[in-house]
């Protein structure tokens, strides 16, 4: 279904119908003008797409081959194994990893759109001239790199930061709160902050399509705000809560620099177990085992969101 | 006589302005950090290098601009430094397709071997190092240095893990690797990601000799010690900048193994640490500079020759607060440097370089590199 859909869309695309000609096959019409291709069109999909399959899509099926060979002492033995999958499935570390870097990316996905569904309906609906500086703010705002992101974060967290610093001047502490940082807390707290406007965008770009015609009906058919709210707006902006969710989702789960940076002891995501299997142990079969392994899980959950989403929603 | 020389008034502003300016250039670059370097003649190497770049690969600090400013100023060679966190992350950008790349590496002494097993690096001239003759005899022939007669890497420096604590929370230090299990320390240790150095911590507080290979059950007896270390520990951070950045914030007071070379990071933020050697002792490295394949072998000997001469040396020498390899360079250290490396057989004494893991034990009861790695993997994710 997927696939007639991309043809589908590819097709309609592509293809430029002649509006004059009409396509029902009982006229009999001679002067059937052959359909154009719409080059523009081609070339602006085209080139991502490829782009996408020669320098991701292809590195990912050789690091799916190297998941089926193993490495014996520093060399990596050609032969066909499926013995990093098993040690991925049968290792308790492993298991636990992936358990916690799946629950931290749920948790902060969750959060990520509760805070920026406001942001974005606040933008769509109530401000309307303010709507472009806000818009400018947040993209402004992804301008800075992530890396510098993470340390500002930590200057905000630390014992001697900003939050332990006004905590402890008020006197309502009368020792940092040590928490803060270097824990689970300090990785959600982190990685929301940064995929917020990631979220941001997608979602008011989907309400800024709900026609307002849609909402005074609503209106006039007697509901109040929040009915409407929940049985209209919601429902027609499923599709952008689902997109936000599942980037900050993936994203979270699969990072692994703010937990090096901030996650201290026991914090550490599936991401740091493949980056260590890449890098120190130059264990490329069980670092792309362990890749793919996680590539199931994600459309595990993929599936999962999508059909509570399709519940949800309703298609407009 | 009036033709001659006739200089317009303008003409002599800008010339003096010029002279003014060059006189202070030369003024400001005048003063060395020793009053007498002597500036480098002019060699056939060297000219070949004018304007070109070098590419450095290895740990941060060990292409310290100061003591190589002969070269790059003299020259007008720009040094292009890469940095890795650890020694697996230089050994693994070598691995993962760098020739001609990188000019010159530096490396600590145990993981040469697996730079040598993977035909990554390729052998020293010795003819060609102006200092090597300089170089205490204890680091022209070690086992990691030498293969089939040839040289392999040129040692520059050596030091210890010693634990580096903040006096200002821990007055005296630790006597003993075991005081880190004290309660008072909970979630105030900070240590480094890299297996080997933690490892030998735990080896040396559990009072396993480690100058030779060890046995997978004394693996596994450091694996219990440092299990009881980590509800001690308050982060492991992926390199020695971020403890350095860790203790300067306060977030913690000592770390278990350590790189001197914190200390000077620490102090330019503010914060004076102080380090020990507790007595159970502390497991020795070496750093070493080699030459890998696909290189350009002129740039990477005038680097080393460069770092190894007693002027680079004592740079390098006060900037990182470590021992050189270069015997002519204790004279020009500053004197409480010099009370502490003026005996240097008896310093030798203090930091064996143990060797690291084999990769492929022949002796079948001895643990691996892999096991060394996964283990600390295990207790990193426990």
């Amino acid at each position: 279904m997927v696939k007639r859909a991309v043809t589908h869309l590819l097709r309609s695309v592509a293809v430029k119908r002649s509006k004059d000609v009409p396509v029902e096959p009982w006229t009999m019409n001679v002067n059937v003008k052959r359909p154009r291709i719409r080059w523009g069109a081609v070339v602006t999909i085209g080139s991502p797409l490829i782009y996408m399959l020669v320098l991701f899509g292809a590195p990912m099926l050789v690091f799916f081959i190297y998941s089926f060979w193993y490495l014996k002492g520093y060399t990596i033995v050609r032969e066909w194994t499926l013995q990093n999958y098993v040690e991925v499935v049968t290792n308790a570390t492993y298991m636990k990893l992936i358990g916690r870097s799946i629950t931290v990316g749920l948790i902060t996905a969750c959060l990520t759109v509760v805070l920026s569904y406001p942001v974005a309906y606040a933008m769509a609906f109530r401000l309307q001239k303010e709507r472009e500086t806000v818009l400018m703010l947040m993209i402004l705002s992804l301008f800075s790199c992530y890396l510098v992101r993470v340390y500002a974060w930590k200057t905000i967290l630390g014992n001697s930061g900003v939050i332990n610093t006004i905590l402890l001047g008020l006197g309502i502490v009368q020792q940092p709160v040590e928490w803060l940082i270097y824990t689970q807390f300090a990785v959600i707290v982190t990685l929301t902050s940064v995929f917020l406007p990631i979220c941001i965008l997608p979602l008011y770009s989907v309400l800024m399509n709900i026609h307002p015609n849609l909402l005074e009906a609503a209106r006039d058919l007697g509901a109040n705000p929040t009915m409407t709210f929940l049985k209209v707006t919601l429902p027609l902006s499923m599709p952008g809560v689902m997109a936000g969710f599942l980037f900050a989702f993936v994203l979270t789960a699969g990072d692994y620099i703010t937990p090096a940076l901030l996650g201290g002891s026991n914090a550490q995501l599936i991401g740091n177990s493949i980056a260590s299997q890449f890098g120190t142990i130059s264990n490329w079969p069980l670092g792309s085992a362990i890749t793919f392994s996680m590539v199931i899980v994600f459309a595990v959950v993929f599936g999962l969101v999508g059909l509570s989403a399709r519940r949800l929603a309703v298609r407009g | 006589m009036a033709k001659a020389t006739k200089v317009s008034r303008r003409e002599f502003l800008v010339a003096s302005a010029a002279l003014a300016g060059a006189s202070m250039l030369t003024l400001r670059h005048a003063v060395p950090a020793l009053a007498d370097t002597p500036t480098p003649q002019p060699t056939p190497d060297l000219e070949k290098l004018r304007g070109t770049t070098i590419n450095y690969l290895g740990w941060e600090g060990y292409d310290y601009a100061g003591a190589l400013k002969p070269l790059t100023e003299t020259y007008d060679i720009t040094v292009n430094s890469t940095y890795g966190g650890n020694n697996e992350e230089i050994f693994s950008k070598l691995k993962a397709g760098s020739a001609g790349q990188y000019d010159v590496i530096s490396i600590y002494h145990g993981t040469i071997e697996a730079l040598y097993v993977n035909n990554l690096i390729q052998p020293i001239d010795t003819e060609r190092l102006t200092h090597w003759n300089d170089l205490y005899p204890a680091f022209r022939n070690q086992p990691w240095q030498v293969r089939e007669g040839k040289v392999y890497s040129v040692p520059f420096t050596f030091g210890n893990t010693p634990c580096t604590y903040n006096p200002e929370f821990v007055p005296d230090g630790i006597e003993s690797w075991n005081d880190l299990l004290k309660p008072e320390f909970k979630g105030k240790i900070v240590t480094l990601d890299v297996a080997n150095q933690e490892l030998m911590v735990a080896m040396l507080a559990v009072g396993i000799d480690i100058n030779r290979f060890v046995t997978r059950e004394e693996l596994q007896q450091a694996k219990e010690w440092y299990l009881k270390l980590k509800p001690q520990l308050r982060a492991i951070v992926p390199s020695y900048g971020e403890m350095a950045d860790v203790l300067a914030r306060k977030e913690a007071w000592l770390t278990s193994g350590s790189w001197t070379a914190i200390i000077g990071w620490a102090r330019e933020k503010g914060v004076e640490l102080k380090y020990v050697i507790p007595k159970e002792g502390v497991a020795g490295w070496c750093d070493n500079y080699l030459i890998p394949v696909g290189a350009n072998v002129d740039a990477a000997y005038a680097f080393i020759n460069q770092m190894t001469s007693p002027e680079g040396a004592r740079e390098l020498a006060v900037y990182l607060g470590q021992g050189m390899t270069n015997s002519k360079v204790v004279p020009l250290l500053p004197p409480e440097m010099q009370a502490e490396f003026a005996d240097m057989d008896a310093v030798l004494a203090k930091t064996p370089f143990p060797p690291d893991p084999p990769l492929e034990p022949e002796d079948p009861s001895i643990a691996s590199n892999a096991e060394w790695l996964q283990t600390w993997e295990d207790i990193k994710i426990s």
